[in-house]
């Protein structure tokens, strides 16, 4: 009995220590539509080097 | 035992057939089991009445049978059927009177399969009469020592069998009206016959609780009687408490980390929409957190639409992407109102460490109901666009929904002890007067 | 008073010496719940049963446990098929006051709380073992009366010829008492 609830805690207190040092990078905070392909026309510089 | 010993067995004296005896010196009244008359056990068992005892009814436990409750070794000595009608459904249930020498009468009642056991109850407690509950405005209750006992329901039985040895003279068809009410543990019975008050508490035999009777091992009660009390697992309550804990600090870590807008790099830019496009280099000292760039516009009841573009330190294009930044006023006949915040962001997280570019336009814009609304809210184009990068932004998104996950578990032991705790209380008779 | 292990008699022991007071008549062995010598828990308190005395009333018996509790007083458990209860003699002026006679039903006033006489039978003493704060005698019978309070107290009045003593007391749940045996 002692030892699932041990685990437990254990499993938590991991669980929690690592979402948090994700979190503390901003993990899930990062947009979504950021589109990592190039369009043809945009305000700058285009790609140096040719699209494969 | 205070019964003298020499007393173990009789003869009835209407038919003749041997009576074992089973119960102790207070027995007051034996039915015969073979031709149904009561013998007055205080008069040399002479014949009183005479009970009907072809309609035995069904039950695993006889008469004569024995075995443990809580421990104690008790031994069945009578039985009864009670029979309640009540707008045109009847019930019926069993009553078996049992014994110890060391710890008394008691009864052990079987019904829809469910086994419990209630014994007289001696202690200090207020009354619970038929006036006050149909008085009370909120459900009744009683205190008994460290319990509360709530009402339960009301109802008015008869013996329509019994059999065997009783402490008492049971009469067919005589009424008895019980008024009950329950705690977490046990319910409280209050009786009335005759003037005599008595109150009798039940609790809930358990399987394990219960040993020996002759009763079938496959002995399986149907549904949730009111009495049985939740078998809530070892860990339930450690799970909720943890849980529970868990979620509160995921939640406090989430807003703590949800506030965290990390370090500005370099200073906040502004520019005049007629610089546009132009572009910012910035530094990003640390790869693997995100930086947020925040855009924020002056418009009033228009909509701008900034082309952002960034490129990373070798010049190569990571992502082209855009922002709307609008702001809408207006007043209507509940007040002013606004919609809009005039900003917006963009977060990424930077590959590598080095100078990184962004370059910003203005590719559309417009006003909002242009015709409509010129004259009641004001509108102008955006002039002036601020922009400002941070480093090291934080997010609470993950601890919020890890949170929600431990309340998850945290929240299952108390949503199964309330629908249990529903079920319950499912018949009692108790309706609320607003509930009419 | 005791009673004697190696005889049937029962010894009055007195500030003068010991007297012969008696016999002890003949405790059948039946189950019970607690037994000379044992030690019972009811609640907070440790009762050490000194002296067993049985009582018949025609058709059965009860039984009397004289006991000590942890400060040395006096208690009576009184014993019959389950019912238990555990009183303390009452001194003369706090027995309580009526007017005319006690009969079954009838109701009396003690210490704010309302008492109704519940029982009323003889009893005859039959067996004894042990020792007790006054004495008792086998084939002794006297009067007893249980009056009933609403609050849950027990009064017992126990009457032989002219004399008269009181005892106040409760109700106790046998599966409330641990036995600490011998």
């Amino acid at each position: 009995m002692i030892l699932f609830r041990l685990i437990f805690v254990l499993l938590s207190a991991t669980a929690i220590a690592g979402t948090t040092y994700v979190a503390y990078l901003g993990h899930g905070g990062e947009s979504r539509d950021l589109d990592r392909s190039i369009r043809a026309v945009s305000a700058g510089r285009g790609l140096n080097g040719s699209i494969k | 035992m205070s019964l003298s010993p020499e007393l173990k067995a009789i003869n009835c004296t209407a038919c003749g057939a041997g009576l074992d005896i089973l119960g102790g010196g207070r027995v007051t009244t034996h039915i015969c089991s073979y031709c149904g008359t009561a013998l007055d056990a205080l008069d040399s068992y002479k014949a009183l009445v005479k009970f009907n005892i072809l309609d035995r009814p069904e039950t695993p436990i006889q008469i004569g049978a024995s075995g443990q409750i809580f421990g104690v070794a008790y031994t069945v000595i009578g039985l009864l059927e009670h029979e309640e009608v009540w707008r045109g459904r009847s019930w019926k249930w069993v009553d078996h009177q049992v014994f110890s020498p060391t710890h008394g009468y008691a009864w052990v009642t079987l019904e829809e399969g469910h086994l419990t056991f209630s014994r007289r109850y001696r202690k200090p407690v207020g009354w619970l009469s038929k006036t006050m509950v149909n008085r009370a405005d909120t459900r009744p209750q009683v205190r008994a020592g460290r319990e509360i006992f709530k009402y339960y329901d009301t109802s008015t039985s008869s013996v329509t069998y019994a059999e065997g040895e009783f402490t008492w003279a049971p009469r067919k068809g005589a009424k008895t009206t019980t008024i009950t009410a329950m705690s977490d543990w046990a319910m409280l019975g209050f009786s009335t016959t005759n003037r005599e008050r008595e109150i009798y508490r039940t609790v809930y035999l358990e399987p394990t609780e219960i040993t020996g009777f002759d009763l079938p091992s496959t002995f399986k009660p149907r549904g949730v009687h009111a009495l049985k009390t939740m078998r809530a697992g070892a860990h339930a309550n450690f799970l909720m408490t943890a849980g529970l804990c868990a979620m509160v600090l995921c939640f406090v870590l989430g807003a703590v980390m949800g506030l965290q807008n990390g370090t500005l790099v370099d200073r906040h830019h502004q520019f005049n929409v007629a610089q546009l496009p132009v572009s910012i280099s910035f530094d990003v000292p640390e790869a693997g957190r995100l930086t947020r760039i925040d855009l924020q516009g002056n418009g009033r009841n228009s909509w701008n639409y900034l082309a952002v573009e960034l490129e990373d330190p070798e010049g190569e294009v990571l992502f082209e992407s855009g922002r709307t930044v609008e702001y809408y006023t207006g007043r209507d006949k509940d007040g002013s109102w606004s919609e809009g915040s005039n900003r917006a962001s963009l977060a990424f997280f930077p590959p590598v460490t080095g100078t990184y570019s962004v370059t910003l336009d203005l590719e559309e814009s417009g006003f909002w109901a242009p015709n409509v609304n010129r004259s009641s809210s004001p509108q102008h184009q955006m002039t002036q666009v601020s922009l400002q990068v941070r480093n090291g932004v934080s997010s609470g998104f993950w601890l919020v929904l890890l949170g929600l996950g431990f309340g998850c578990i945290g929240g299952f032991p108390l949503l199964r002890r309330y629908l249990h705790n529903k079920a319950r209380w499912r018949d009692s008779d108790w309706v609320d007067e607003d509930d009419d | 008073m005791t009673t004697c292990d190696a005889c049937t008699t029962t010894i009055l022991l007195e500030d003068t010496g010991l007297r012969l007071a008696g016999e002890q008549g003949v405790l059948h062995d039946v189950p019970m719940i607690c037994q000379l010598g044992d030690e019972l828990k009811i609640d907070k308190g440790r009762y050490q049963i000194l002296g067993h005395a049985r009582f018949s009333y025609g058709r059965g018996t009860w039984d009397e446990f004289w006991a000590s509790d942890k400060a040395g007083s006096p208690v009576w458990i009184s014993v019959d098929e389950g019912d238990l209860i555990l009183q303390r003699e009452l001194s003369q002026k706090d027995w309580p006051k009526y007017r005319g006679s006690l009969r079954l039903g009838r109701n009396l006033r003690y210490k704010a709380e309302s008492f109704r006489v519940d029982e009323d039978g003889t009893g005859t003493c039959v067996g004894l073992k042990g020792s007790f704060g006054h004495p008792l005698t086998v084939g002794e019978t006297y009067r007893f009366l249980n009056l009933q309070g609403e609050n849950g107290t027990v009064l017992s009045a126990e009457i032989v010829g002219k004399d008269t003593e009181w005892f106040i007391g409760r109700w106790i749940d046998p599966f409330e008492v641990e036995v600490k045996t011998a």
